[in-house]
């Protein structure tokens, strides 16, 4: 009985020409057994098991010190109760080793490098797509830029921060200055190269149906373009998150440096619940973004998706 | 369509025409087409056969007002050649049908592009009026990517065909189609411009598409490329809507004839074959991959 059910269930496969074909026939009221449940939440089923046995091997591998005393590697459940303190208060009640872990020290950071990374995205990213457009629309404009832009992108940037700080000095604009000059490239560059690879065919359609330069751009360079400025925006936010660290590792402060100071100083206290409290709290953000960014592509040009398989 | 024999007006007169393009990868020049002189006379179906790279996309661009002459004279009417118009619109070998345009979008192009006379229910109706003659009712909010080459081309044919210009251009429209869509295709055309009347410049790469299509032939020899022979095509209309063309008593004659004359240049095509493969001549541009930025780009 649960075989043919099971063999009955209609595939989930999206058809890539949806548009010719119809809705394939569902089954209706069809019996909730072990089979269905299985096939529809395995891998729910199977990432809850995953994490259980992760967190637990971690927990036996802390508590029995394989890798190392506890100030060294803690045990998942410090590591849960500094994020409960970190994220929603509640004071560290043994008061030993735990002189960073205060109320809300995770939530206020996390606030702090939230904020520095928002407005340096926003600028990194208002700034490279006019450069892009204009570099790749422009030839005079590319050809002035185009040594510094190379040579830039091409320059781990870590190295700029000695220059940068016997000009700027160590404050905040350090840090802004710092990760925007991590994160606008991927923008300016794939930019320019959407401007710059819109195919040729396309444009001399839009010519023979009475195109003027304004309107070549308008109706066609500017949409081709688009699917690249949206995956330049998503690299850029990543390599963002890079920087933001960085640079508050390399900056420090005494009380509120953000996440990335909060991880680095807690590391170098000996606090390791803290550090793993506040990695933990970075990759549930880091994964967010990034699952969240790697499908606008694919909603916003679905055509590039496509044409790519 | 017209009969031979009958009055007949010139309608774009090239005369001793010289084009070409420039490689840019190689910055130099190539000539195309060297002292063509070609007349098309209005209402007629002029196909031109030649082998690949003999400059027939060149000439049909010059008419497109997409490319200058270098020497000569291109007239269409009596006036020269400046740049695209509205009485002359083209149908593309790879179809340049906007991607992210849904079907009528595409069709509607010409109208957003030029200025008119027409309110939004007119175009609404002449787009619907054009997908119904091209088949492609059902298919007004797909994309470029949910649709066949086929149906892709029938998009391109009906953008061109929507404002009922005076010329109708095609550069190889069915080049990349299959077998049975393209003989599909073939007679939706004809039926096409033979109710519009539209003067029609063709090119393709196949002797069979040439005699089925056009009033005269005109085989074009290898780069730089010159007119070799005009060749009338004496069978009547419409020979698509129905049966098989090649019975026709007068098809293996003409066919036989434009193998000969094709065959030479063929041959002699072999070695003066250029590579066609899309260069931006940028050289940084063309060592990206399809995600240019993490190729390239070290992170911090």
């Amino acid at each position: 009985m649960t075989q043919k059910v099971n063999s009955q269930e209609p595939t989930s496969k999206k058809s890539t020409d949806g548009a010719a074909l119809t809705a394939q026939p569902r089954i209706k009221d069809a019996e909730w057994t072990w089979a269905r449940i299985w096939t529809r939440y395995r891998f729910a089923i199977v990432t809850v098991i995953n994490l259980t046995v992760f967190f637990i091997i971690w927990q036996l591998l802390a508590h029995f010190e394989v890798i190392g005393p506890h100030l060294i590697f803690p045990t998942f459940t410090d590591t849960l109760r500094a994020l409960k303190i970190g994220w929603l208060g509640g004071q560290a009640d043994d008061g030993t080793s735990f002189e960073l872990l205060r109320d809300f020290v995770i939530a206020k950071n996390a606030w702090e490098s939230l904020q520095r990374y928002a407005i340096s995205m926003f600028i990194a990213i208002g700034i490279g797509i006019p450069i892009g457009l204009a570099m790749g629309g422009f030839k005079w404009v590319d050809a002035i830029l185009s040594p510094y832009v190379w040579t830039l992108s091409s320059l781990p940037r870590l190295a700029i921060y000695a220059p940068l700080v016997m000009i700027m000095g160590i404050g905040e604009s350090i840090k802004y200055a710092l990760i925007i000059l991590t994160a606008i490239f991927p923008v300016i560059i794939n930019t320019w190269a959407g401007v710059k690879t819109t195919e040729q065919s396309l444009i001399n359609a839009a010519r023979v149906f009475g195109a003027g330069r304004a309107q070549i751009y308008k109706k066609v360079v500017l949409p081709y373009t688009l699917p690249f400025v949206v995956s330049g925006i998503q690299l850029s936010l990543s390599r963002g998150l890079i920087g933001v660290v960085i640079v508050e590792f390399l900056t420090g402060a005494s009380t509120l440096g953000g996440l990335g100071w909060l991880i680095f100083r807690s590391a170098s206290a000996f606090n390791s619940a803290l550090t793993y409290a506040s990695l933990m709290s970075l990759a549930v953000f880091a994964l967010i973004l990034v699952q969240g960014t790697r499908s606008m592509e694919a909603k916003i040009a679905p055509w590039r998706q496509v044409s790519k398989t | 369509m017209t009969a031979t024999g009958q009055a007949r007006r010139p309608l774009i007169v090239a005369d001793s025409m010289t084009a070409g393009y420039e490689l840019e990868r190689e910055r130099k020049l190539l000539t195309a087409l060297e002292g063509v002189s070609l007349t098309v006379h209005e209402g007629e179906f002029l196909v031109l056969v030649g082998p690949s790279g003999c400059g027939k996309t060149t000439f049909i661009n010059v008419i497109a007002g997409l490319v200058k002459p270098w020497a000569g004279t291109v007239t269409f009417d009596g006036k020269p050649i400046d740049g695209p118009g509205e009485d002359r619109s083209m149908v593309f070998q790879d179809y340049a049908i906007m991607p992210w345009r849904t079907v009528e979008h595409n069709i509607q192009l010409p109208f957003e592009l030029r200025p008119h006379n027409f309110s939004k229910a007119e175009v609404a109706e002449k787009v619907q009026d054009i997908i119904e003659d091209v088949g492609l009712v059902g298919f007004e909010k797909s994309f470029p990517y949910e649709l066949s080459g086929g149906m892709r081309q029938r998009v391109g044919l009906a953008r061109a065909m929507v404002t009922q210009p005076k010329v109708l251009l095609a550069d190889e429209p069915f080049g990349a189609v299959d077998a049975m869509t393209r003989e599909v295709l073939q007679a939706q055309l004809e039926a096409l411009v033979m109710n519009a009347g539209q003067t029609v410049v063709f090119i393709t790469h196949s002797i069979d598409e040439a005699i089925a299509l056009g009033d005269r032939i005109a085989v074009i020899s290898n780069r730089p490329g010159k007119v070799r022979e005009i060749v009338e095509v004496d069978m009547e209309r419409p020979r698509l809507a129905e049966g098989e063309i090649t019975s026709h008593p007068r098809y293996g004659e003409l066919r036989e004839h434009l193998w000969n004359l094709v065959k030479d240049e063929a041959l002699g095509a072999q070695d003066a074959h250029h590579d066609d493969s899309e260069t931006t001549g940028d050289p940084r541009l063309d060592r990206l991959s399809t995600s240019p930025a993490t190729t390239m780009d070290p992170g911090i």
